[in-house]
């Protein structure tokens, strides 16, 4: 017993703490300035969701991954269902959707898509690992790749969608494939990048365009972008002080508790706050990859290597679009960003890593 | 190794976020921190005008306007109790809703927030005169909807509405934003994505008290698209005036290519009131019918009554296409007809003698009719009645269009849970029983007969801006063109005979054919019909008259359709037919 708890991974842990707790400081910190018992009701949320996303987490982590494994592809379809029938309620709803509701509870099926997905890709690639050399055998991962990708992009949840295209080519990549295959894919993806122009809505193809030139809509995204870039940048080496940020308490952000609330860490506690906040990332990163190095068994490597590569691209994503080096596509920041289903999904995700941990002596 | 390339991949990737923050936050740190300080910048929105509406003359009929808002820049408003006292004052809004207006106002302290809108042009020049001893008091313009003619042509127009939570989640990606208005009926609902225009905006720095220093960059609001209608609003206006006091409806529609020319509603309402804050009180009354008469229900398209005699003209071409009558057969018509113990009575109590089809369309013949139904049965009444359009929508394009009702067997088997009966059938003959129609339908079927057996689908908009909007849908009928004549010649004959019930109608300059109705309903009262086209043999003009408990159709609605073709003459919409001279 003491044995197997040595291989629970407990830095993981303590720092996905440490980023909650810095999550909740900088929500109260951006809901304060507004009407009373905003920052109340909001924190009590996130709170709430944490609490659900241990429980959750807490099932994920103690069934055995390759259970899991075995179930991977009804999940996947129901899962698939369900972004359909988002879908469809938005087309009912006339406009868009990407919520469910049950019982009163909202919940984004997109975010928990990016979980089953990364279960069923390892299902697929762990078990034909010989026979993945071929080309014909990529198509049916292609396939599993493109049904929730598009339901997702139609919803239209662009960030979310484009997430599962690194983390698949990284599970590719990780499962043994040819390189030249791999590289020949990645092309291909590149040349039919301007066919997918077509499927983006409007405003979603102008804020490609606005992080191209910021000027030509000063109003919308090109405001988000240059006041975040004004908030982090005046935060300067040590910050304005946790609530002193101007742009911040006289609300000059918008979106700043959900997407962009890394402006807010940027402007109050500076370079030296977003390098912490950054470091305590890369350690939950570079134990995640520890776990894939450690684990001889080719589905929890697979596994392993989705989890770290979803996290690291929403983490480059996310700060990299309040900094104005990349496009505004609407991520959340894992563990610090404000929304129930964002939250408890990460903390599922990093479940399903520490589950691998825990039982890779075994394989 | 391969593990290792993944991490070097994602090591830079934390490098580069690194190398950026350093950027921003070190490098170019100083910039920003002046920036946040002594530049802030603000977002003033620019609104965009939505699209005129002209009628088919070129008439503005829905405008624009310029209205006045006071609004306040909290920042800058040194006293705002003093400011509150004023405004209260001369706006004669209470201390309270103006206290609550400036605490909202705190959350947003260099924007300005609305505090009243629309308050008139000379309050708005006074509050200017007095603005510098005020400051952040700041009285701005925007463009409201205006409509000219007022309650003229709303039934046709429709009104706006503030969007509501709800709408506005759903339209956000769109564009709408918290204050715009959005159409709520007619052409104002159904052509909302044109008429709208897109918001634009300023974005403005401003200085550390507040005030403007520069406009970094400016996005022009595109104003709506145009429409152009097919409506002539001086005829709308004279058939609205017509009507009066009186409850019913007016349409006047070109039998060959469906344009309508006029669609009126009574009662009506002025659609102003839904864009100015001067006229709760009437949006109250407007929204919950405090009047009873429901103003808001377009008596056209959105209401169903039973067409009474008008029906005829349906049972006529059935009765003639499935050549159970000719014009040759002759019915006795002795004031009443019976079925096993049940009597139905004809309007004229000593009864009409013996007459054939034209004649009994002229005398408007009940017992005529119910032998004739009888003879031909429901099922070819039905089929004929779905032919020429009832049942279903007409397709006009405005919101709120209902199907009205065409029983038939089975229908009474489901919703009435009771067989049908022939006395069903009887009064079905003459337009009564179950069967429902809106006077849209009505309107349609008689100028499809006036046209030969070609039916078109009514429709309003002509043209959005310069590109027209071909929605000219003509369908022939499979019918023999000498029945089609056959009942021209009655529908001739009752306006123009001496005995036609509608010969009120009848008109010196051009020959009017038309059917009389009254549609008995649960009162005591009956509403009136009539309905026609003008000139007889190749109609250019086609209009019902619908008089809520007006009684017999043969008087009131048939003096006022001869107004109508009278007043059609006037604004040459009948140019160049019959002795019609060119004006």
């Amino acid at each position: 017993m003491r044995r197997q708890f040595k291989n629970f991974d407990m830095v993981i842990v303590i720092c996905i703490c440490v980023i909650f707790i810095i999550g909740l400081l900088f929500l109260y910190s951006a809901s304060k300035s507004l009407e009373e018992n905003v920052y109340e009701k909001r924190m009590i949320k996130q709170i709430l969701s944490m609490l659900i996303g241990v429980f959750a987490g807490t099932i994920v982590f103690s069934i055995d991954y390759r259970k899991l494994l075995d179930l991977s592809y009804l999940f996947y379809w129901l899962m698939n269902f369900l972004l359909f029938f988002v879908l469809v309620l938005g087309a009912i709803r006339l406009g868009a959707q990407r919520w469910i509701s049950i019982g009163g509870i909202a919940f984004q099926p997109s975010e928990f898509a990016k979980i089953i997905f990364i279960l069923a890709i390892a299902s697929f690639l762990g078990r034909r690992k010989e026979s993945i050399e071929n080309k014909r055998n990529i198509i049916k991962p292609l396939f599993l790749l493109g049904v929730p990708f598009f339901l997702i992009a139609a919803q239209p949840d662009l960030g979310t969608a484009l997430v599962l295209i690194p983390v698949f080519f990284a599970m590719l990549f990780i499962s043994g494939i040819n390189v030249k295959v791999l590289l020949g894919f990645i092309g291909a993806g590149v040349m039919t990048t301007p066919f997918l122009w077509h499927f983006l809505k409007e405003y979603q193809r102008k804020r490609i365009l606005v992080f191209l030139n910021p000027n030509i809509d000063p109003l919308g995204a090109g405001y988000t972008i240059i006041q975040s870039k004004v908030a982090i940048g005046s935060g300067q080496l040590f910050g304005k002080g946790w609530l002193s940020g101007t742009q911040n308490q006289l609300n000059f952000l918008p979106e700043r508790h959900t997407d962009f609330i890394f402006s807010v860490v940027g402007e109050e506690w500076g370079f030296v706050g977003c390098s912490i906040v950054l470091l305590l990332y890369f350690i939950i990163i570079y134990r995640g990859i520890i776990i894939m190095r450690e684990t001889k068994d080719l589905y929890g490597k697979l596994i392993a290597c989705g989890v770290v590569s979803l996290l690291s691209f929403q983490i480059f994503i996310n700060i990299g679009m309040t900094i104005g080096l990349l496009p505004v596509v609407g991520l959340t920041l894992p563990f610090i960003s404000y929304g129930g289903s964002s939250l408890i999904s990460s903390i599922m995700a990093v479940a399903l890593l520490l589950n691998v941990g825990y039982r890779k002596p075994y394989f | 190794m391969r593990i290792k390339v993944l991490l070097g991949i994602i090591v830079s990737c934390f490098i580069f976020l690194f190398a950026g923050l350093f950027y921003v936050q070190i490098i170019k740190g100083a910039d920003y921190k002046y920036k946040s300080e002594n530049n802030r910048m603000i977002l003033l929105p620019i609104e965009a005008p939505r699209g005129k509406i002209f009628d088919r003359n070129g008439r503005i009929i829905v405008d624009n306007r310029i209205s006045f808002d006071v609004s306040v820049v909290y920042k800058n408003a040194k006293d705002s109790a003093a400011m509150i006292n004023f405004l209260s004052d001369k706006l004669e809004v209470s201390k309270q809703f103006l206290r609550e207006k400036m605490d909202e106002a705190k959350w947003q302290p260099y924007v300005p927030t609305l505090l009243l809108d629309d308050i008139g042009k000379d309050k708005a020049v006074f509050l200017e005169e007095n603005s510098l001893d005020y400051p952040g008091l700041v009285i701005s313009t925007r463009p409201r909807r205006f409509y000219p003619y007022h309650k003229y042509g709303a039934s046709v127009i429709g009104y706006l509405g503030k969007i509501n939570k709800d709408e506005l989640s759903r339209y956000k990606h769109y564009g709408y934003t918290i204050r715009d208005y959005i159409g709520r009926s007619g052409i104002e609902r159904e052509y909302d994505d044109y008429l709208r225009g897109h918001q634009g905006g300023m974005q403005v720095e401003t200085d550390s008290v507040g005030r403007r220093k520069k406009t970094v960059s400016i996005k022009q609001a595109i104003k709506g698209k145009d429409i152009y209608l097919t409506i002539d609003i001086e005829l709308e206006k004279y058939c609205d005036r017509l009507l009066g006091q009186r409850n019913g409806c007016i349409i006047v529609m070109a039998p060959d290519t469906g344009q309508i020319y006029a669609l009126v509603s009574k009662p009506s309402y002025d659609p102003n009131i839904f864009v100015t804050n001067q006229e709760k009180a009437e949006v109250v009354n407007v929204l919950t019918n405090a009047n009873g008469d429901y103003p808001l229900l377009n008596r056209a398209i959105s209401c169903a009554y039973p067409p009474g005699s008008v029906f005829k003209i349906v049972v006529s071409l059935a009765a003639l296409e499935t050549m159970k009558i000719t014009d040759k057969t002759y019915f006795n018509c002795s004031g009443s007809f019976s079925l096993g113990k049940a009597s139905f009575k004809c309007w004229k109590k000593t009864g009409h003698g013996s007459q054939n089809i034209v004649e009994a369309l002229t005398h408007s013949c009940n017992v005529f009719f119910y032998q004739a139904g009888v003879k031909i049965g429901v099922e070819s009444i039905v089929h004929f009645a779905e032919e020429l359009g009832f049942g279903k929508k007409t397709g006009i394009d405005i919101p709120g269009e209902i199907k009205g009702n065409l029983p038939s067997p089975s229908w009474k088997r489901k919703n009435i849970k009771e067989p049908w009966y022939l006395g069903d059938t009887v009064n079905l003959s003459i337009g009564q029983g179950f069967l429902l129609v809106t006077p849209i339908q009505l309107l349609r079927m008689v100028a499809c007969v006036g046209n030969n057996g070609k039916m078109v689908t009514p429709y309003l908009v002509e043209k959005i801006e310069e590109v027209p909007v071909f929605n000219i849908e003509q369908q022939q009928l499979k019918v023999d063109e000498k029945n089609i004549k056959v009942i021209k010649d009655g529908l001739k004959r009752v306006v123009n005979d001496q005995n036609g019930t509608g010969m009120m109608a009848k008109v010196e300059q051009v020959v009017v054919s038309g059917k009389t109705g009254t549609a008995q309903n649960q009162t005591n009262v009956d509403h009136g019909w009539f309905s026609g086209f003008a000139p007889e043999k190749y109609p250019k003009v086609a209009v019902i008259v619908f008089v809520e408990y007006g009684g017999k159709g043969g008087y009131e609605a048939s003096k006022i359709a001869q107004l109508v073709f009278e007043e059609c003459i006037k604004v040459g919409l009948l140019k160049g037919t019959g002795n019609v001279e060119s004006q």
